[in-house]
């Protein structure tokens, strides 16, 4: 085989890696945050990595958007879970990672806008080209990463059992993990479920 | 000129009351054409199990406010259009209670004359009873074969070719 021919299999490998890797499986109970050190844009302007909104106790990672239904029936939860995330030292940051609309509904400015209006008192950060979800394999908004201080997943999912109508929610799964995060606890259930609107990658 | 008055008087007492049905017959909302039928995550595996042994069935799980959904839609109604005899098509959608008219608008535009879906209840026994390997994203796919035994699962939208060669899969007499 000539240098030619090594160098076009190795091209070719390297395309199919990088395809077949686009999405990752949802991550793993216990696996490693990927990704954590890359810079995201926040909606003040400012460069945000996951590891560096971290708190002492660890980091919840939404996956969120600025128009899904799902995301507006249970964005008023958000304030409360930020409360709740605070008061166990724990980091929380939204990631908006929908970038076949990055030049819509979702761009940077309609991102500002959201935010404010939401009075959203926690970062809210562009994922450009979805690296974030892709290596997280975020699938839907809202969707839920909980991370210990290791940025080890612990709990993955949902906000609670009732996205669609917050009167008939009877188990408040996030909430209930991050207090049992904080206070070394056993958190049961790790993985839930919920609808949610798919995350609009480009093709 | 009054006989198109009371014609018209008639149409919207007959709309403010298929509304009161849907606002007041909580669990059981049904209505004519197209047919809507408020369904939990146990009574749609009923509805798909009855078909075991005479068709194949494919679950579509939507909204009308989901983009990929109402692209994928049509292909689907083509679907039970061309097969109707093979494939029943059983869409479910999960627009929020309070949507009800503007799905059956969204029914009635796409031509779907055969009953339909809307979820109630609680998410994840819905998500389970679709498929375990459905993580909550929507547009979702569920193709059953004829003998009753999920062939494939989609998560996302899928094209008219991909649909068609799953469905003439799971229509096959020998189909596993």
């Amino acid at each position: 085989m000539n240098s030619k021919s090594v160098f076009l299999a190795a091209l070719c490998a390297a395309m199919t890696l990088t395809a077949s890797a686009k999405v990752a499986d949802e991550l793993a109970i216990g696996a490693k945050a990927p990704k954590a050190d890359i810079k995201l844009t926040d909606v003040s302007g400012k460069p945000v990595a996951l590891a560096s909104v971290a708190g002492e106790n660890g980091l919840l990672v939404v996956f969120s958007c600025n128009t899904c239904p799902y995301v507006v029936a249970s964005e008023k939860r958000y304030l409360a879970i930020s409360k709740v995330c605070r008061e166990n030292k724990v980091g929380m940051v939204l990631v908006n990672s929908n970038e076949a609309q990055h030049d819509t509904v979702d761009s940077m400015d309609a991102m500002k806008a959201h935010a404010k209006k939401n009075k959203y008192d926690f970062p809210y950060v562009l994922d450009t080209d979805a690296v974030l979800a892709n290596a997280f394999g975020a699938t839907r908004t809202p969707h839920v990463f909980l991370l210990n201080k290791s940025l080890n997943l612990v709990y993955r999912g949902a906000v609670d059992d009732s996205v669609m109508d917050e009167s008939q929610v009877t188990k408040t799964y996030l909430s209930d993990a991050i207090t049992n995060l904080a206070t070394g606890k056993v958190i049961d259930p790790a993985a839930t479920k919920s609808i949610g609107c798919s995350i609009k990658r480009s093709k | 000129m009054t006989d198109t008055r009371s014609i018209f008087q008639k149409r919207q007492i007959s709309v403010i009351l298929l509304l009161l049905m849907t606002v007041f017959n909580g669990g059981a909302a049904e209505f004519g054409v197209p047919q809507l039928k408020t369904v939990t995550g146990n009574e749609l595996a009923q509805v798909v199990n009855g078909y075991a042994g005479k068709k194949a069935v494919l679950v579509n799980v939507w909204a009308t406010w989901c983009p990929p959904c109402v692209k994928e839609f049509p292909d689907i109604v083509k679907l039970q259009k061309s097969y109707g005899d093979r494939l029943q098509v059983v869409f479910v959608s999960v627009d929020f209670p309070g949507a009800e008219s503007s799905v059956i608008r969204f029914l009635e535009k796409q031509g779907v004359d055969w009953p339909t879906y809307m979820k109630t209840g609680k998410d994840e026994p819905f998500i389970a009873a679709v498929s375990a390997a459905w993580t909550g994203a929507i547009p979702a796919t569920r193709i059953v074969n004829v003998s009753g035994d999920t062939v494939t699962f989609l998560e996302g939208m899928s094209t008219y070719e991909e649909f068609d060669t799953l469905v003439r899969k799971a229509m096959a007499p020998t189909a596993k």
